[in-house]
């Protein structure tokens, strides 16, 4: 019996016309599938994200396969304001924005499985539904997810798009603004066999219950504390502006606004796309369909990926120390960011026990690490310039 | 074992936009209202909309759901109580019956419409608390109701400071006395059964959550946050499933000293969080008719309509800058109560809901005779004695039979209004669109005739007219 892993591909073709296709699991539970051309055939694809056997029909004909152990963390679901992987642990994304087409692919692609990032925001070109359909794969293959951005528009379009794409694991949809969101969103949903996350960037009421988090542009990070208790759902910060040298302000950030931006908001509980827009680079600006990031805060970048990666579980931003973004997991971790404010020290009040204490200045990609044993309050001496964070772990 | 067995038996068909409920068998020992989680997740193809269920005592456990798409749809429980957990079923959805256009949204900007695309007229009344009152009481408002032109109703939850009920949404019935974290199922299917009558009579069910009128006597203007929460995920797990609901938070919000803006923020959230169909969403506020005005900020995104409470409606002009529709639910009242808000005259009445609505927004209609059979309708319901509902009716079929734009707003390629208000001009200049000439009417909104003018007119004109007040002119090409 053919035997499918755990949220990988079940793929066939059918013959024939376009075709509907109940999944059913068995324990009762069931998936509708249908068809998509590809290159002058149908072919169906599912993702089954219960193990067991699984049974269809099509054409009269019965079928099954048998959906075995996992050997990935599957797709990412929103568990209340967080991320998590389908298996359950955390997810914190790193994620970049390259908006080409199909130059520079193969290089571009390289480029992210070497980065920090772990996600990329594409745009959908409604003409070249196969190449984005390799491009995800590729994405698959070096286990970064693939934000895809779905224009407003037809409706069969689409439909097309989601049943060819939605049985990759690494996939999320982000709509435009523009259109009735609520019947593309019912759309997708309707569509999406493997019920992925979806967003509207800049919805007008990211409230809704068929979105699953918040896709916004935001320029002052601060905003983002608000944003999470206004909606209690995940938060991306889909574009907080562009390191570079073009020609409007969103895309001329210096490497230190951008670096403290994308620190700044995911202290305060986002994840914070990084994009990157240097006019007359090698393959022209990475966020426009470059060949590789060329600027100083993708480089950067790699101390965040390491402190993301070691994140307890559980960590969430606390309003205990009002100056300054802190997450933390209260009395065994905190994670704190200074930004541009150049703070001779800070106090924290924990309890009594030995902590890891970490100085880390964001910017020069320097970690001053100590081991201090605490009474009731902590004071970490700083270097007394910008862009530092503080990270602070117990250990007895 | 193939697909087809492994399908779970289907229940009674339900039709698009009507309610599916199922019951099951549950805990009834401690507190079931706080201590069982139920949740229910329905699927049409992939698509999953989630409700909460609720307990209606006696161990009675249910969910109530609208389905929106016609097909079939399968549900599985999620409990916390193991008895409650994992159950499936299936329904088919059908298409609806006569009558049913399902739920009303905003359409446009400023317009209302039902699913099926239908215009609402969006002509309502007020009733606070007319479902406490005596059965015969209740009939009778169903019944005058019935004649009456009115499409939306807006209607209390809880009582105010000085009402007895023998029911409460709380367990208990005197001051003092009363659980709030336990509700009262009797009061509930009660509750239920009357939106149920409203949506018979094509009216919606304009719930208001909160109000101010307790002073802390019942207590339910200062509940915690945690009770707060959990009264509304109870009413909307029971009542949201009726098309015909909407939510107004609160009445005259801004008299309840107990609650601040970031409460109301909050409690707005919450409600937009449990309603899995989004319903109409607004917050009311007070005036004491002429002093005070501080309206919620309508443009928040939780906020679906800005529900007014003005005694002008040339305002609707101004309001119109927030891109959602204006319904000035309070303008004051025809009646001869002893204050300003009840004792307007029908031309007083009539004539404000002409201004509002000739402007691009919607008026609500009370009524406050306390001297008659029945007490004053805006508290109780009963019977209608003024002269405004019949020129309301007049009013409701002008503005249907006008051209609209796609978004709801009046053609001016096709159609001018023009209201002329209280004063009694012998002729008005108008700078009509230039091009075909329009033909006109004159509409005496107090006569309820409408008499075409012998003359076309375009561009800039001058109209004579009979020197009375109450009119508008109605230009067609």
């Amino acid at each position: 019996m053919t035997e499918v892993e755990r949220w990988a591909v079940f793929e066939r073709a059918v013959d024939g016309g376009p075709a509907v296709v109940e999944f059913r699991h068995e324990s009762g539970e069931g998936a509708y599938v249908e068809s998509f051309t590809d290159a002058d055939r149908q072919m169906l694809r599912f993702m089954p994200d219960l193990e067991g056997s699984w049974h269809y029909t099509l054409a009269g004909e019965a079928h099954s396969f048998v959906c075995t152990p996992p050997t990935t963390r599957g797709p990412v679901r929103r568990v209340g304001s967080g991320l998590r992987w389908a298996d359950c642990t955390p997810y914190h994304p790193l994620t970049t924005t390259w908006f080409g087409s199909a130059d520079n692919w193969s290089e571009a692609c390289r480029a992210l499985a070497a980065s920090p990032f772990s996600r990329v925001r594409l745009r959908a070109l409604p003409s070249m539904l196969d190449r984005l359909d390799a491009q995800v794969q590729d994405l698959l293959a070096v286990e970064v997810g693939a934000e895809i951005l779905i224009p407003a528009g037809d409706a069969a379009v689409i439909r097309e798009l989601v049943n060819r794409l939605a049985a990759y694991r690494n996939v999320t949809w982000c709509l435009d603004a523009a259109g009735d969101v609520r019947a593309l969103a019912e759309l997708i949903a309707e569509c999406d066999s493997s019920r992925h996350l979806i967003s509207v960037h800049a919805a007008v009421d990211p409230g809704v219950p068929w979105l699953t988090h918040l896709s916004v542009p935001l320029e002052n990070l601060r905003g983002v504390s608000a944003l999470r208790r206004d909606y209690g759902k995940p938060v991306h910060v889909d574009a907080c502006g562009y390191e570079g040298d073009g020609s409007t302000p969103a895309t001329s950030l210096t490497g230190q606004e951008m670096l403290t931006r994308i620190w700044e908001g995911t202290v305060r509980g986002a994840h914070v796309a990084h994009g990157e827009w240097y006019v007359d680079r090698d393959g022209g600006p990475w966020s426009g369909g470059g060949a590789r990031p060329t600027g100083v805060v993708a480089q950067r970048l790699r101390l965040l990926r390491e402190v993301l990666d070691e994140l307890p579980d559980g960590v969430e931003p606390i309003d205990d120390y009002r100056d300054a973004p802190t997450l933390a997991v209260p009395g065994s971790y905190y994670l704190q960011y200074l930004g541009e404010h150049r703070f001779p020290e800070r106090t924290f009040s924990l309890p009594a026990g030995t902590y890891q204490v970490e100085v880390l200045d964001v910017w020069n990609h320097s970690v001053r690490r100590t081991h201090q044993t605490v009474g009731d309050t902590l004071t970490v001496r700083l270097p007394g310039t910008q862009y530092q964070a503080i990270q602070i772990r117990r250990t007895t | 074992m193939s697909s087809v067995e492994l399908l779970p038996l289907p229940t009674a068909p339900v039709e698009r936009w009507g309610v599916h409920e199922v019951t099951w068998t549950g805990p009834s020992d401690g507190n079931p209202f706080a201590d069982v989680a139920l949740r229910v997740a329905y699927r049409y193809r992939n698509r999953v909309v989630t409700v909460d269920g609720f307990y209606d005592g006696d161990g009675v456990y249910r969910a109530r759901f609208m389905p929106d798409r016609v097909g079939r749809w399968e549900y599985v429980t999620s409990s916390s109580a193991p008895e409650l957990d994992g159950h499936r079923g299936s329904f088919e959805c059908v298409a609806p019956g006569p009558g049913n256009h399902g739920p009303v949204g905003v359409h446009g900007a400023h317009h209302f419409a039902y699913a099926d695309g239908t215009r609402y007229d969006c002509i309502g009344t007020t009733c606070y608390h007319w479902t406490y009152e005596s059965k015969e009481i209740q009939e009778l408002t169903l019944a005058s109701l019935r004649s009456a032109p009115f499409d939306k109703m807006r209607m209390c939850l809880l009582p105010t400071d000085g009402m007895r009920p023998e029911r409460l949404p709380f367990v208990g019935s005197a001051p003092g006395s009363v659980d709030v974290g336990r509700f009262d199922p009797a009061f509930f299917q009660h509750f239920e059964a009357r939106i149920a009558d409203l949506l018979e009579l094509g009216i919606q069910a304009d719930l208001i959550l909160f109000h101010p009128y307790d002073r802390g006597v019942w207590g339910f203007d200062r509940m915690t946050p945690d009770e707060d929460a959990a009264y509304l995920r109870y009413v909307v797990a029971r009542l949201a499933a009726y098309r015909n609901v909407w939510w107004s938070l609160s009445n005259e919000y801004d008299f309840n000293r107990e609650k601040t803006i970031a409460d109301w923020d909050r409690l707005l959230q919450l409600v937009q969080r449990f309603d899995p169909y989004q319903r109409l969403r607004s917050i009311h506020n007070g005036t004491k008719m002429y002093e005070v005005f501080t309206p919620y900020d309508f443009s928040k995104p939780w906020i679906t309509h800005q529900s007014v409470q003005h005694w002008d409606g040339a305002e609707v002009a101004a309001w119109r800058a927030c891109p959602k529709p204006v319904v000035i639910d309070e303008i004051g009242y025809e009646g001869n109560a002893g204050r300003r808000w009840g004792n307007l005259t029908a031309d007083e009445l009539v004539h404000r809901f002409w201004q509002g609505m000739t402007l691009g927004g919607y008026v609500g209609h009370g009524e406050s005779f306390v001297d008659r059979e029945t007490r004053a309708w805006i508290s109780v319901g009963g019977r209608l004695y003024g002269e405004s509902p019949a020129r309301l009716a007049f009013l409701r079929d002008v503005m249907a039979g006008l051209p609209r734009l796609p978004d709801g707003d009046v053609d001016p390629d096709r159609c001018v209004v023009h209201y002329l208000g209280d004063r009694r001009p012998s002729a008005v200049e108008l700078d009509l669109p230039v091009g075909p000439p329009y033909s006109f009417e004159l509409i005496d909104t107090v006569a309820m005739t409408i008499t075409p003018l012998p003359t076309a007119y375009s561009g800039r004109c001058r109209i004579p007219l009979p020197a009375r007040p109450y009119l508008a002119l109605r230009g067609t090409r």
